[in-house]
């Protein structure tokens, strides 16, 4: 890796011709009644060796804005702006040739999710050397040369198996690292981060980051495109906030994060997972009695090459009634098998599960379809979960036990008022609804059966910040008022804190810590937990 | 879940793997391939016993008047005269050979009649397919996410061209190009020029369909971020097309094909009436009308072979496209 110098000295190198200036620039999409202003208005400028963050929820117009500027806005967009210049190129009616030239060479591009941005039937060597062949490097084993310099740079280990791979052939982290070599294969003046780390664990989004500050110490303009202010804390100089289009608040990271002026930014911060309070849980019964137990239970797969992957190993923990168990692991550890198993999906190789007191792996199929019921599940992406046909009222009535119209018909409207939806909801369609309100509509279907338990696996994980909140107060709520138990399942340090009484760390299929709390988080013993709570990015350490 | 990456040591083993997977998916085939060979045997066996008339009065040729003395003769001589389940062990056993038996009426084996005509019938049924997959790669590669005009007048092309029977097609062919224009030959065997109007009568259709499920996947391919992300490379459109869309977009059309050039068999026949050309198509007409049943039987055999030829090729082809259904 580069040396990355101080960032006083990265600042002393700077120009005073920006790399990127923006003024007024107003994309658009469609005509007449359709048509559809996803920016309005939007100012800025970006120097060399800076960074700046354009910060907003899904919608905000900061994708859209972080395309403008590679001439790539998408599909019968309309862009208009009093001044658009990048590194001394006027945008506004630039050729196509010229577009060609700026992109890969001079501005580097990283898109969000690396398995969806590397083109899954070409080898990461050909990925990453596109660039390279696209803009004159001729000679094939120049540049397997320098892919295998680039991915070194990025902190790829063993870059030459690695370009032999394909990208599913590589962890996320690796993935992400080999999509940046891509995007600065040409040594470009400016990279833009669209949502670079979204979807990746604590530490290896901390791995992502610190990666980009290398680069950016060493004099790349950076603009990174983030719906999380925590994410941008630690790395970005300036910040510029989104919403609807529009910049409301812009300003140097430290000045907007301490001390916010706009009100839609105060509302972002106060939703960053890691910085919310927990919600005052509420207290467990006297003494209460397990609702599930799961005794020394171990998982093996048979792999495709004929080995086995244990994918749990003797985990052993209870869960009790009205309380909530947080699973906290990054992919691969085995929170989610470890559900599937709690919610008969799968039958342990050893060990057993008690769903109050009775062990399922020894009861008739017939007896375990009825006990089913007690125990729901919400998952991450609902819509995948909904027949796209169906209106939320079938979706939640199927869910329901043989009732009289009427009755269904009244139980379903409860069921949305408890949620926090209105009943002209129950007309709507899956797609006609937010993120938010889907997964509202997948936690009322899991209410219907008046379960005992509630299995949520990564539940928040695809929402906006704002909405994620607003979930999972909704969810401390219905436990609240409803009594029900959670076993609730996520990548996310921070949302698990919110919402559990106890918490479990999962790692290569093993439990390694569990406790109440405040007790892992706060005293944390094993390394690996230790690890995974320094990883989280800290609006309040900027 | 899935995204564990192999370190460097078991690579190796990995590829070695992935390669008995493909002798496995190929071994698997050739054994289910063998079932649809039975099965076809079987069918035709079947069909052929359930059709009216005497078997014996057909084997002695169309122009026979025998006399029941000679009928029996004959059935004797074919095994006519023995239980079903005695014809059909036979059968399968001299199949098992590669015994196909003699044609009632060519008087030659089966296999050779097969053999004399396979050539001419391969000949178009490969040029038709070759001109059906070229034509619908260039048409849906070049058309994919164009503005409406265009995609609706190809589409409209396509939709003419797909819902024509081949036989349309050709005459509408054999009018434009060889009866006004006098560019090709109106029928018969002789050289490339020969070829070329039925080939494309059979082509066409076939075309049209292929045509709008390339350009369907492509279109959904070209949503995908890692064409954003080719494009944000300084890639060109018509590079980012072939170099990154089409490959990923050639899996349901390398089904279909599959699907389709099993079928060619099928549309020689007509083709080939149409065009007075020699081939199975014809051999099949004319054995059928004259009650031949072992050539009936053999053409069946034949071009279930070909099916199951054709599938095994389309599997092979998947793992060279895709890397994934080999390493996964």
């Amino acid at each position: 890796m580069t040396a990355p110098t101080t960032p006083d000295a990265a600042r002393a190198t700077r120009t005073s011709t920006p790399l990127a200036e923006v003024e007024g620039l107003a994309v658009a999409f469609g005509s007449g009644a359709d048509r559809v202003e996803a920016v309005r208005g939007v100012s800025w400028r970006l120097d060399p060796g800076e960074c700046l963050a354009l910060v907003g929820e899904s919608g905000s117009g900061k994708s859209v804005t972080a395309r403008t500027l590679v001439g790539l806005p998408g599909e019968g967009a309309q862009v208009s702006a009093t001044r658009l210049r990048v590194l001394g190129e006027d945008l506004l009616g630039l050729g196509e040739g010229r577009w060609r030239e700026l992109r890969g060479r001079r501005v580097g591009f990283v898109l969000q999710d690396a398995l969806a941005s590397l083109d899954a039937l070409r080898k990461v060597g050909a990925e990453v050397g596109e660039p390279l062949r696209l803009h004159g490097v001729r000679s094939r084993a120049e540049r397997t040369e320098r892919v295998r310099e680039l991915l070194a740079s990025v902190g790829v280990p063993e870059p030459e198996l690695r370009a032999a791979q394909y990208p599913h052939q590589l962890s996320g982290g690796l993935r992400q690292r080999a999509l940046i070599a891509s995007a600065i294969a040409c040594d470009p003046e400016l990279l833009i981060a669209d949502e670079p780390t979204t979807a990746l664990d604590a530490t290896v989004q901390r791995q992502i980051l610190d990666l980009l500050g290398t680069l950016k110490h060493a004099g790349t303009g950076l603009l990174l495109i983030s719906h999380d202010l925590a994410v941008v804390a630690d790395i970005a100089d300036r910040v510029a906030v989104m919403r609807a289009g529009e910049i409301v608040e812009t300003g140097p990271t430290r000045e907007v994060l301490r001390d916010p002026r706009h009100e839609y930014t105060r509302a972002l911060l106060a939703a960053v997972p890691s910085s919310r309070r927990p919600v005052a849980l509420p207290a467990p019964p006297p003494e209460a009695p397990a609702a599930v137990v799961v005794e020394n239970v171990t998982k093996r797969f048979a792999r495709p090459d004929g080995g086995t992957h244990t994918a749990v190993s003797d985990v052993s923990f209870a869960v009790s009634r009205g309380t909530t168990l947080g699973i906290v692991g990054e992919s691969g550890s085995g929170k989610s098998t470890t559900a599937r198993i709690v919610l008969g999906l799968e039958r342990p190789d050893a060990g057993r599960v008690l769903v109050h007191g009775k062990d399922w792996s020894t009861l008739p199929r017939r007896e375990v379809q009825a006990e089913r019921r007690r125990i729901q599940v919400v998952y991450q992406d609902p819509l995948s979960s909904f027949d796209p046909r169906y209106t939320v009222e079938r979706v939640i009535s199927e869910a329901l036990p043989a009732l009289a119209r009427p009755a269904r018909r009244a139980r379903v409207l409860e069921l949305l008022d408890q949620v926090g939806l209105r009943p002209e909801h129950a007309r709507r369609r899956p797609l006609e609804l937010s993120g938010g309100q889907r997964q509202r509509v997948a936690i009322a279907r899991a209410l219907a059966p008046e379960p005992d338990i509630v299995v949520c696996d990564e539940p928040v994980s695809a929402l906006d910040v704002s909405i994620q909140a607003q979930i999972l107060d909704l969810l401390v709520e219905l436990q609240r008022r409803l009594g029900v138990s959670y076993l609730f399942i996520s990548h996310d340090l921070g949302v698990i804190r919110q919402v559990s009484s106890r918490v479990l760390v999962m790692k290569d299929a093993e439990i390694v810590e569990q406790g109440p709390v405040d007790e892992v988080f706060d005293r944390p013993r094993h390394p690996y937990t230790r690890r995974l709570l320094e990883a989280i990015p800290d609006v309040a350490a900027v | 879940m899935t995204a564990v990456a192999s370190s460097a040591p078991f690579a190796f083993i990995r590829h070695r793997l992935a390669r008995h997977r493909l002798v496995r998916v190929i071994g698997v085939r050739l054994l289910t391939g063998v079932v649809v060979l039975w099965g076809a045997a079987t069918l035709a066996f079947l069909a052929m016993h359930g059709v009216k008339g005497d078997p014996a009065l057909a084997a002695l040729g169309p122009d026979a008047n025998p006399t029941p003395e000679v009928l029996r003769q004959i059935r004797l001589e074919y095994g006519l005269d023995q239980p079903w389940y005695v014809q059909y062990l036979t059968y399968l056993g001299r199949l098992a050979h590669g015994d196909l038996g003699q044609s009632y009426v060519l008087r030659t084996s089966v296999a050779t009649a097969i053999g004399q005509q396979i050539g001419q019938t391969v000949q178009l049924a490969l040029s038709a397919a070759i001109i059906a997959v070229v034509l619908a790669v260039v048409v849906g590669t070049l058309t994919a996410k164009r503005g409406p005009v265009i995609r609706s007048a190809t589409s409209g092309i396509a939709l003419v061209f797909a819902s024509m029977p081949s036989f349309a097609v050709g005459l509408a062919l054999l009018v434009a190009f060889s009866f006004t224009l006098h560019w090709f030959p109106v029928s018969g065997n002789q050289g490339l020029a020969s070829l070329v109007l039925p080939s494309f009568a059979m082509a066409l259709p076939i075309a049209a369909v292929l045509t709008q499920i390339l350009r369907a996947s492509l279109e959904d391919v070209l949503e995908q971020p890692f064409i954003l992300t080719a494009r944000t490379r300084g890639m060109r459109d018509a590079a980012v097309r072939v170099r990154h869309g089409l490959r990923h977009a050639l899996i349901p059309l390398v089904t279909m094909t599959g699907f389709v050039v099993g079928g060619l068999l099928g549309g020689a026949v007509i083709t080939e009436t149409l065009f007075v050309r020699q081939g199975i198509g014809r051999l099949l007409i004319n054995a059928v009308q004259a009650k031949d049943v072992p050539i009936v039987l053999g053409v069946v055999l034949f071009a279930a072979l070909v099916h199951v030829v054709v599938n095994l090729i389309v599997d092979i082809v998947y793992t060279a496209i895709d890397p994934r259904i080999e390493t996964a």
